[in-house]
């Protein structure tokens, strides 16, 4: 810098520049994004448009209206119709108009001629699509000339499905929204000059995850394969463990403006036709823009939303997914997730574990009651003990007593204080466990425990007791099969923690009718849900003691199955005697 | 013309069981056993099964009323035999009657916890905790109440045959003698006039629309007044073999005094936890049904089709009558005696009248009756 400007910039007085940087201000580009009153508000923007024509100019010549009219009615053809017009050209710019190809990268239209004479044009979205597909057997075939020689007249697209393209599944559309629909999901549309319909190439080549183990349902002995985020893949899982043709697979858009597709899985003849039209009128129902996951889906489906108890089951296995499908359930099948959802439910089901049915009864028996034992231990053991020593002091055998007391008299804190802390302590230690990336997670859940647990007790801020308290009720809520109701137990275990303290036991006794009565007064789709016990239905000896197979004859009386019977009067049909291979006749 | 009915919902056979006999058998928990020794010595444990014979006569003629008119409530039977005057009288009556049992069995709760687990909490406090519990479970309706019943009978069905069998140390067989207590006479005469221990079973007769038909009510009343004769008869029994009925009289609660004796070595005595858990919640059911039964009385004589308001409205009602009980005495010797001693009459003296006026007056249909 020369030393008279520098001179100059220190004298003369500069305004500042604003700096204030990027700021989005509140009415900026805003618009009421609700669809229903956008096209209401439309509506009536036209009509104020056409009143504004007339009143800014009133009286309008003769000319001036039918100019203004006939402008109109060029605008309305060329962008609002719904039907693909014969002239390719429209076609194009409807296209790029529709998918903002000025602004949006990732749309690919390639323009080409077909057999070297008619214009044509592919459309698909980049990276959802099989380029090798659409290279290899599309473009080589629809552009070399030898294969349309045998081509007279007619429509060219019906010789072209017929003798051109060797692609499995073409089909044929004339709607531009059903095509735009195609499209975001990966489909190849093909449109040609002087035809009114496109060809709709199912190639879609995304990336997806491969089917691995499923990580919240884990067995030892049973099937070792986990649904993906993939729908198709999860259908297909489906598919192949129950091969009957009257297993029915209806897919529908969940969302307004995502468009995410939901297959609903049932077998005809066995789930109720009442359930199944009940789940579609409440799917085909949803009025909003995004659904972001089966969790969401759920509760926009379920009867009472504002109830912690989860009134749809979710499952990440195939297998077991198809039991419910043959029990008469519906199972919904979200694109984007690796749980599917079954409907109807009842409490009971959360209880139950997949490997329940790959052991033998005896085994899952005693399962069973451990997991029952599970679930109130991971409810009511922090309340009851806060009782106990707040309230109860006299309930307890002397011996035992002693010793609680020797472990908390050098503790400075209540009790309710100390159950509180810890319980907080774990769920941190749970929860910084799974967002922690890799085999690091684990670790730290482990080490954090046990360091800040020992330390705690040696600095006397806690009893050791309240620590063996705490990790009794973790490792119980791990024990309870359904991740869901495993969550809303850690919920309401600060409930009973907390009526614990007002009142001992007589407050846990309250918590407990109160929490039981707000879950019987649920309903998962029309279904009670403690069901078959309250209401009594009949049911299979699985309600929580699962005996052996084969007197587990029934579906479930609560999804009033049309097939009652999954069995036939005597299973073992070998024991009166039956010989034989069926086939072998 | 017909009483346009609050919807109550529908329920079995098998959650009617177990909310009459949960509401029936719970007082069995509070200080009723200890009159009853005061009374008829060492004879309750039977007396109480002709209160639930003459229950059960008095719930035979409610069941023939019933039958005549198909799918309707006893509420409803009362307007039609009865006409718009003596229709409102009777359920006005059984209202009443509904409410102050609900009032006075929360009293009775609130005392014996006070007297041997909260001693330090404020009697109000309970009444509070316990009220504000029987109008969210009225709230969720008697669906919900039913359901719960029957969800919570197996667990509490257990724990009390736990206390029981885990008292036998403490059974001596010499106790139960003089087996007729204070003789024949005063035991019948008492068991008669305290029917109204079962009175509770006429609840089934004003919810008779959520039960399917006259046979699933018949079988729901006879079974919980069998099933409940046996429960008290067993408790008081035990209660009879534990303690000399002399000294039995001065105890406020009998079946708790009875767990808290329970001891075998180190580890194992003290049961009174189990109990207390089966107290609270047998105790919050029957007092919700008795609850629940007052509103639907109530919203059926006004043809008020909204519960939530009245139960609102009712809980205050409890609650000041609740503590408007001067002390235990007053509650036990007076209160709960004179429901004991004249209750019945009220739940089964106006089906009587009711079914002889729709006989008289040839209404309902009279080919079954």
């Amino acid at each position: 810098m020369k030393l008279s400007a520098a001179i100059k910039e220190l004298v003369i007085y500069k305004e500042p520049k604003n700096d204030e940087g990027f700021e989005l201000l509140e009415d900026e580009y805003e618009t009421d994004t609700r669809e229903d009153q956008k096209k209401i508000s439309s509506d009536s923007d036209s009509q104020k448009d056409e009143t504004k024509v007339f009143k800014s100019k009133t009286p309008l010549k003769t000319e001036e209206w039918n100019k203004a009219k006939e402008k109109k009615s060029q605008n309305q053809k060329q962008y609002t119709g719904n039907i693909v017009v014969p002239e390719l050209k429209k076609n194009i710019e409807r296209m790029k108009m529709e998918f903002n190809i000025s602004i949006s990268k990732d749309v690919i239209i390639r323009e080409f001629k077909v057999a070297r004479k008619t214009d044509a044009f592919i459309l698909y979205m980049d990276g959802m699509v099989d380029k090798n597909t659409i290279n290899g057997f599309i473009l080589r075939q629809l552009m070399t000339p030898e294969y349309f020689t045998d081509f007279k007249e007619g429509s060219v697209i019906d010789y072209i499905l017929d003798n051109v393209l060797s692609v499995n599944k073409v089909i044929k559309e004339n709607k531009y929204d059903k095509i735009i629909d195609y499209v975001l999901n990966g489909i190849t549309a093909v449109f040609i000059d002087g035809c009114e319909e496109c060809m709709i190439i199912e190639n879609q080549g995304y990336e997806k995850r491969s089917i691995d183990k499923p990580v919240t349902e884990d067995v030892i002995r049973g099937a070792q394969e986990g649904f993906t985020e993939n729908m198709r893949t999860n259908i297909t899982l489906i598919r192949r463990i129950i091969k009957n043709k009257n297993l029915i697979t209806e897919i529908m858009p969940v969302d307004r403006t995502n468009k995410t597709n939901c297959a609903m899985l049932y077998v005809k003849g066995i789930a109720n036709p009442a359930v199944v039209r009940e789940v579609k009128r409440r799917i085909t129902n949803l009025n909003i823009d995004f659904i972001s996951g089966s969790g969401m889906l759920e509760e926009l489906i379920s009867d009472k939303t504002l109830m912690p108890f989860s009134q749809i089951m979710t499952t990440e296995r195939p297998d077991r997914a198809s039991s419910h499908i043959m029990d008469g359930k519906v199972i919904l099948v979200i694109d984007g997730v690796p749980f599917i959802s079954s409907i109807p439910m009842s409490f009971f089901e959360t209880i139950h574990s997949p490997e329940d049915f790959s052991l033998k009864w005896q085994f899952s028996l005693f399962l069973r009651y451990l997991r029952v034992f599970a679930l109130f231990v991971t409810l009511l053991l922090p309340g009851l003990y806060g009782s106990i020593i707040l309230f109860h002091q006299e309930m307890i055998p002397t011996e035992l007593l002693n010793s609680i007391v020797k472990s908390r008299e050098n503790v400075p804190f209540p009790t309710m204080v100390e159950i509180i802390f810890l319980e907080i302590a774990f769920e941190l230690i749970r929860e910084g466990g799974i967002r922690v990336p890799g085999v690091i997670g684990n670790t730290l859940g482990i080490v954090g425990a046990l360091i800040l647990g020992q330390a705690a007790a040696q600095a006397q801020l806690v009893s050791p007791i309240i620590i063996i308290i705490i990790a009794i009720v973790g490792i119980s809520s791990f024990a309870i099969p359904s991740y869901s109701m495993a969550f809303e137990l850690r919920l309401l275990r600060f409930a009973f923690i907390f009526s614990g303290a007002i009142a001992g036991f007589y407050g846990i006794s309250v918590a407990f009718v109160i929490t039981l009565g707000l879950a019987s007064s649920v309903k998962s789709f029309g279904v009670p849900y403690f069901t078959p016990v309250a209401p009594k239905t009949k049911a299979n000896p699985d309600v929580i003691s699962s005996l052996t197979s084969y007197k587990q004859k029934m579906r479930p009386d609560f999804v009033n199955p049309m097939n009652k019977y999954k069995a036939g009067k005597v299973t073992e049909e070998w024991l009166r005697g039956k010989d034989g291979d069926k086939n072998d006749k | 013309m017909g009483i346009k009915m609050i919807s109550e919902g529908k329920f079995g056979p098998q959650e009617a069981i177990c909310l009459t006999t949960t509401a029936i058998a719970a007082k069995v928990f509070y200080t009723s056993p200890a009159i009853l020794s005061g009374l008829v010595g060492t004879a309750g444990w039977y007396m109480t099964m002709i209160s639930a014979s003459v229950a059960a006569i008095g719930f035979a003629f409610t069941c023939l009323l019933l039958k005549r008119f198909p799918g309707k409530g006893i509420i409803e039977i009362f307007e039609i035999t009865m006409g718009r005057l003596f229709g409102f009288i009777f359920p006005f009556l059984l209202a009443m009657l509904m409410i102050s049992i609900a009032a006075i069995r929360t009293r009775e709760f609130a005392d014996v916890l006070k007297v041997y687990i909260l001693p330090f909490t404020p009697t109000s406090f309970i009444l509070i905790l316990f009220i504000g519990t029987v109008v969210i479970l009225s709230i969720l309706g008697l669906e919900t109440i039913a359901r719960l019943s029957k969800l919570t009978a197996y667990v509490m069905a257990v724990g009390f045959f736990v206390v029981i069998a885990l008292g036998w140390q403490n059974y001596s067989l010499h106790r139960l003698f003089p087996i007729l207590g204070y003789g024949i006479g005063s035991t019948v005469s008492h068991g008669i006039i305290r029917n109204s221990v079962y009175g509770e079973v006429i609840s089934l007769a004003i919810f008779a629309p959520s039960l399917q038909g006259i046979s699933h009510i018949k079988k729901a009343g006879y079974t919980s007044l069998v099933l409940s004769g046996f429960f008290i008869s067993i408790a008081l029994l035990a209660f009879i073999l534990t303690f000399p009925y002399y000294a039995a009289m001065e105890i406020t609660s009998p079946m708790y005094e009875m767990a808290t004796l329970i001891d075998y070595g180190r580890f194992l005595q003290r049961v009174d936890p189990i109990f207390l858990f089966i107290m609270v919640i047998s105790s919050l059911i029957s007092v919700s049904a008795v609850f629940y039964a007052f509103v639907s009385i109530y919203c059926k004589m006004f043809r008020i089709q909204d519960t939530k308001p009245v139960i609102l409205a009712a809980s205050v009602i409890a609650f000041t009558l609740a503590v408007s009980q001067k002390s235990i005495s007053d509650l036990t010797l007076g209160s709960v005696q004179g429901l004991r001693n004249y209750g019945g009459i009220v739940f089964f003296i106006p089906p009587i009248i009711s079914l002889i006026a729709a006989k008289l007056l040839k209404k309902g249909e009279t080919k079954n009756a």
